[in-house]
């Protein structure tokens, strides 16, 4: 027997035992048997170690190069390096729905050995969702599309992956969202735990809380991965191209994003209950409507990356999470009633509810655009296309009116601000932001939306900056040095704090975004020797040189990038090149140089050489980019401040002054 | 007698539901007005020469396939015939053009999809061009041996 056999074994055993759970865990509480629920509990654990063993079998297979196996043989090759081959296990469609389920079965016993502290009574219903989603994965990995299928006669090699696969942010790239997407099942499991229980409490909302920052922050980094590998990639000098696949991995984020926040009523003020469920349960259809997406080419899309016969299996299992979940949530509806009101139209709940409909108005948007081409031919039978166009002009004004709250809404009052004490908080910010807006008016950088978008960040930056000044200018009047003082601060309010660096990382992405309509687009032909401008910056031709690495050749140019003044900044050497197997295919390797202090990237594909070294080039200039990637780590910071657990109250206490009435006290 | 006083006062007040209405029904409106202005047609080259001069400046989006060796390129421009099987049209694109364009695989990789304008002179003006990496982004061709 070969380790994929034993593979094989486990991932068919995954399937009687996750069933045997699921409907322990549910029997065992619904008539009493603690060994019964107990038992599932082991099951869980069962379900993790089998599930790592077909992973691991799987890994073993590619490593080794079992190409008897029909997964191997289709997505590597002799040729590919080692690290290479490794990411060929999320290369097809059958391995990304291993690591899915092998990603749930972990998330599964990490979710139940926290929450069997914080909150007994709700595990064995979380087991059984859990269990549920996990039998659907196992079912169509067993029995419907398995790594493990074998090939009649083992080939002498594999065919290996595509080149554009090759890259090395595409070892990070598609884990993350896979598992972002998989991760939504926590927040999921435990809104219809918390649904059939009827138990809502502030240890709920706590679980609630943690299981989302995960998946929200798995799925975040993922988007940023993924603009990150078409930007230094894809060679076509954009990170984002509003693709469906790309569309499907940011509406539930976006859902996400509004869950994020309505928790914060829910445990402040007890409203928006039902909302909090409802949102919870459609960022997990959405996440296993984005992970058939990418899986099954519904959609027509440049990367539809597999069509198969899982599709009605996924619409089946949709379908019975959407409507299991909506009868539980009616059901349970006179349970969920608010305990609060919203007192007055000023005031954070208002912000937190024009925060919710902006981003589950984009999230609805961006999905109406990517299913309208599908609906269109259903029902008109006429063949559409839904291009960036229609995203740009639907998302940026929500995106704006979102930067605008992003500013004011934390200096709002929970329950009731006045407008003069608003204005008084908000002058600070104001004045940069127009300040910023005027400048950039004058210089003639933006207009229009732009314009206000770029003021709306600025609006951001000093809230933010204002909120870190009030709580640090507190502690030192209390007797603390600065730098002590900022860290206590965001020691003992992480959330809060964390939230903000969030804001600014959104802040900084905006920036970037903005800054990338500002691109230069040139096609240039130079013969060794030549140079030629493009915006500021002269680009001189050296020549062309071969290079060869193993499993690939290429032909390299060698460029030198020179500044306005003519002073060289860089050597640029954008390739072409071809990997052994996919020789009708070259890729090229993009070369990207920042300049400072200006942030200009100047990015360089080599399209086409020739006999005579002559070369043609497509040349961008894309202002502000790296600010984006600069956005993301500041995300996953900002991220990583607001999850890690509170520290415990000190003994010694900071009075901080009482503000005066109807300021902004947010203990959010 | 609790759910009398809830029912009282709801938790949303009235002005704020219409303020949320509001927003609700701009988004609406963003969403349709884009529609119209930015859905383009997803046509065979034989729907557009049925549309005839009708189509002429209208925005829409081309799938076909590269007439074998009707490539033809310059500094600025590239220039092939796109076919559907039955018919076919003169295309002339400016601007980026993929990696995958115009390396004669088996099949999959010469089925295009171009965005653009039919002129009056029967020439299709592409401004995008994408190639359609047929129904799989897995091997496309038999390894080499």
């Amino acid at each position: 027997m070969t380790p994929a056999d034993g593979g094989n074994i486990a991932l068919l055993l995954a399937f009687p035992v996750t069933a045997y759970a699921a409907v322990a865990s549910l029997l065992g509480v619904r008539r009493g048997i603690p060994a019964l629920v107990a038992s599932a509990r082991n099951g869980v654990v069962v379900v993790a170690g089998l599930l790592t063993l077909a992973a691991l079998a799987l890994f073993h297979a590619l490593l080794t190069h079992d190409f008897q196996l029909r997964y191997v043989f289709e997505h590597s090759s002799r040729a590919m390096p080692e690290a290479a081959r490794l990411t060929s296990f999320w290369g097809g469609q059958q391995g990304s729905l291993l690591l899915w389920a092998w990603g749930l079965s972990l998330l599964s016993v990490a979710l139940v050995w926290r929450e069997s502290r914080r909150q007994p009574l709700l595990v064995p219903y979380i087991m059984a969702v859990l269990l549920g989603i996990q039998l659907f994965f196992v079912f169509i990995l067993g029995f419907v599309s398995s790594p493990f299928e074998r090939l009649p006669v083992a080939p002498a090699d594999g065919r290996g992956l595509n080149p554009l696969l090759m890259d090395p942010g595409m070892r990070l790239h598609p884990p993350l969202l896979l598992t972002g997407y998989m991760s939504f099942s926590g927040p999921f499991a435990l809104a219809i735990a918390a649904l059939a229980t009827g138990r809502i409490g502030r240890e709920w909302l706590g679980a609630m809380r943690s299981w989302l920052l995960l998946a929200w922050t798995i799925q975040g980094c993922g988007l940023l991965m993924g603009a990150w590998w078409a930007y230094h990639v894809l060679g076509w000098g954009g990170y984002w191209g509003w693709d469906p696949v790309e569309n499907v991995a940011l509406i539930p984020w976006l859902t996400a994003t509004a869950l994020l926040h309505t928790i914060l009523v829910q445990e402040r003020r007890g409203m928006l209950k039902t909302w909090t469920m409802a949102l919870a349960i459609a960022t997990f259809a959405l996440a296993i409507f984005g992970t058939f997406v990418v899986r099954s080419g519904v959609l027509t899309s440049v990367h539809s990356f597999a069509q198969s016969p899982i599709g009605p299996y996924f619409f089946g299992f949709l379908g019975v999470v959407l409507i299991g979940a909506t009868a539980l949530l009616l059901h349970r509806l006179p349970q969920l009633r608010a305990e609060g009101h919203v007192d007055a139209l000023l005031s954070r709940e208002t912000g937190f509810l024009l925060n919710n409909l902006l981003l589950v108005g984009m999230a609805a948007a961006v999905f109406w655009g990517t299913v309208f081409p599908l609906l269109s031919e259903a029902v008109r039978g006429v063949k559409v296309a839904v291009g960036p166009p229609f995203y740009q002009q639907v998302t940026g004004p929500l995106l704006v009116a979102l930067l605008v709250l992003m500013g004011v809404g934390p200096l709002l009052a929970w329950r009731y601000t006045s407008a003069r004490n608003l204005l008084r908080l908000l002058a600070g910010p104001l004045a940069v932001a127009a300040a910023v807006g005027i400048a950039l008016y004058a210089l003639d950088i933006e207009r229009g939306l732009a314009l206000v978008a770029a003021a709306a960040c600025a609006l951001v930056v000093g809230g933010v900056a204002l909120e870190y000044y009030r709580g640090v200018r507190a502690r030192q009047r209390a007797g603390q040095a600065l730098l002590p003082a900022l860290a206590t601060l965001v020691a003992r309010n992480r959330r809060r704090y964390g939230g903000y660096l969030v804001h600014l990382a959104m802040v900084l992405i905006a920036v970037g975004v903005l800054g990338s309509g500002h691109q230069i687009e040139q096609l240039i032909t130079l013969g060794p020797g030549e140079a030629a401008r493009v915006g500021p910056y002269t680009l001189v031709y050296d020549n062309l040189y071969g290079f060869r690495q193993p499993g690939l050749e290429g032909v390299l140019a060698r460029l030198t990038l020179e500044g306005p003044a003519g002073e060289p900044l860089a050597t640029l050497e954008p390739d072409r090149r071809v990997y052994r197997n996919w020789e009708q295919q070259p890729v090229s390797g993009i070369a990207i140089h920042t300049t400072w202090p200006w942030l200009d990237d100047v990015y360089v594909v080599l399209t086409e050489a020739d006999t005579a070294n002559r070369a043609t080039f497509h040349v961008f200039i894309n202002p502000l980019v790296v600010c984006l990637w600069a956005g993301g780590w500041l995300f996953l910071l900002g991220t990583l401040v607001a999850a890690w657990p509170e520290a415990r109250p000190a003994a010694v206490s900071v009075r901080v002054p009482a503000p005066p009435r109807g300021v902004a006290v947010s203990e959010v | 007698m609790a759910t009398e006083v809830q029912r009282e006062r709801p938790s949303i007040p009235l002005k704020l539901l219409l303020g949320g209405s509001l927003v609700i029904a701009a988004i609406v409106y963003l969403v349709v007005t884009s529609l119209q202005t930015s859905a383009v047609y997803y046509l065979t080259v034989s729907e557009l020469l049925a549309r005839g001069s009708a189509a002429a400046g209208q925005t829409v989006r081309l799938a076909g396939t590269v007439v074998d060796g009707s490539i033809q390129r310059d500094r600025q421009h590239l220039r092939f015939e796109l076919s559907d099987g039955t018919a076919t049209i003169p295309v002339v694109h400016t601007g980026t053009v993929p990696d995958l364009f115009g390396y004669r695989a088996e099949g999959a990789y010469q089925e295009v999809v171009v965005e653009g304008r039919y002129t009056p002179s029967g020439v299709f003006e592409a401004r995008s061009l994408i190639v359609r990496h047929g129904p799989t982004f897995e091997a496309a061709a038999e390894p080499s041996r």
